[in-house]
């Protein structure tokens, strides 16, 4: 499913996720599959609640990190790829 | 992008703690005749709500890693409770058991309800004779074979955990077998330590230069095996290991430990909030210091196997000293050279 500023996401109830200073760490339980990712990742991944679209959340952090619009949903749409590549998140309506 | 392993030295070295092992309870359903417990340990026990607010500030702290052991863990009356709960505030959920406790309706609860990352189970013998001996529970390994098969069909990940004794080092190879038969690790620890109040009996189970030796050709096939070095490198770190640097451990009265082998309290949650302790606790930083001393001697002895063969909680417990290496250190360090410069026969 392709992502769009109206798709809801979800994390995997196996996951687990925490900070290390300026960068996170999610585990996957199902396999141990251990990632590391940037500040900003870390707090897309917390706000996920499978109600926020992604347009929603793109606003939140609009207010948290000072980035233009663009840049930021650019960034936010790889995150998001990829966290789902690795079976952290999952696409659960477009 | 950091790797796992530079964000491990980063707690370490900034003490952002990262794991806490809980010992719910002395209580125990085995009575092994090591054990190094305190059994009449005094003092008033954490009630069930002083657990669920101190989960609630280790999380609020970044604990990530929340490890569950006693005694026996699921001897605690509140342990689902407790467990669920910690689950849902998103710990990374370790236990330690006997696994005695864990038959079928138990094993299915656990993977329900609390959902733990793994289960650590302890190995005593590689047959009921010698496992039953040390547990001084006649049945204990039958019934824990039993259960093994009841995790596994489950799904439930595990490992199993052995205490290299005087009693089981003829059955190091055996119990690798019997690990194999599980596809689980088979983790060995092979230092026997004194009780947690300094009394040294146990240390009469401790295993002999023969079974140490044993061990260490086993882990070295091992390690040949899978092709990486037998010996670690000493990691870049200030501190020699996480104890009171990222990790904690809590008794069941509340005491806290720089690490379940480091018996000096650096609080009490009776008294005091977490957060509190990790950051004013003027006990907590001599250990901090004394870690890093630790490492530096260690650096000292000029041999990459002696490293791993230390513990400043155990060093702390011999002889009052975090910092002096004890006789087992040196014996082990030196089987480990021998080994690895093919000098032992
Ligand atoms: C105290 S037990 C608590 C968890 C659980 N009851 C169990 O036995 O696994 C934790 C671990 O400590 C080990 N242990 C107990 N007494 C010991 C001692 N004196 N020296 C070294 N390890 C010991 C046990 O074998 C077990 O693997
Ligand atoms: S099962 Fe664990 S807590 Fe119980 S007596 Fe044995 S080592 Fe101690």
């Amino acid at each position: 499913m392709p992502l769009s500023p109206s798709t809801l996401l979800q994390l995997h109830t196996d996951i687990r996720q925490t900070r290390v200073s300026d960068e996170g760490i999610i585990l996957r339980q199902e396999d141990g599959e251990i990632l590391v990712v940037n500040e900003v990742a870390i707090r897309f991944v917390e706000l996920i609640d499978g109600n926020r679209n992604l347009d929603e959340l793109t606003d939140i952090l609009l207010q948290e990190y000072k980035v233009d619009r663009s840049t930021l949903a650019d960034d936010l749409a790889e995150y998001a790829s990829e966290l789902i590549s690795h079976n952290v998140l999952s696409i659960t309506a477009s | 992008m950091s790797s796992f392993a530079d964000k491990m030295r980063q707690t370490w070295d900034e003490n952002i703690l990262f794991s806490a092992l809980l010992e719910l309870t002395y209580s125990c359903n085995l009575d092994c005749s090591f054990c190094y417990n305190e059994k009449d340990l005094q003092g008033r026990t954490l009630s069930r709500s002083q657990y669920l607010e101190l989960f609630r500030e280790l999380r609020a702290m970044g604990v990530f890693n929340l490890i569950l052991s006693g005694g026996e863990p699921l001897a605690h009356k509140d342990f689902f409770l407790l467990g669920a709960e910690a689950r849902k505030l998103g710990f990374v959920i370790r236990i330690k058991s006997n696994g005695h406790a864990l038959h079928a309706a138990t094993a299915k609860r656990l993977k329900e309800e609390v959902d733990p990352f793994s289960i650590e189970i302890s190995l005593h013998g590689a047959c009921a004779d010698t496992h039953d001996r040390q547990t001084r529970v006649p049945g204990s390994f039958d019934r824990l074979i039993k259960n093994l098969f009841i995790l596994k069909d489950l799904g439930l990940r595990f490992q199993l955990n052995s205490v290299l004794t005087r009693w089981n080092e003829n059955e190091i190879a055996a119990m690798y077998a019997l690990a194999e038969k599980f596809a689980v690790p088979l983790k060995f620890d092979s230092q026997v330590t004194p009780k947690d109040n300094g009394d040294s009996s146990p240390l009469e189970l401790s295993p002999s230069e023969k079974g140490l030796r044993e061990l260490l050709r086993h882990q070295h096939d091992f390690a040949r095996q899978m092709q990486s070095e037998a010996t670690e490198q000493p990691p870049q770190t200030r501190s020699y290991c996480g104890a009171g640097t990222s990790t904690i451990a809590i008794d069941p009265v509340g005491n806290v430990f720089p690490c379940v082998q480091w018996r000096q309290a650096i609080g009490n949650v009776h008294d005091q909030r977490m957060q509190q302790i990790w950051q004013n606790s003027t006990a907590l930083n001599s250990i901090r210091d004394k870690n890093i001393e630790a490492r530096t001697n260690m650096l000292n002895q000029g041999s990459k196997a002696a490293l791993g063969a230390f513990c400043p909680g155990v060093a702390k417990l011999i002889s009052g000293d975090a910092t002096a290496i004890y006789p087992s250190v040196h014996l082990r360090s030196k089987l480990h050279e021998d080994i690895l410069n093919n000098t032992d026969i």
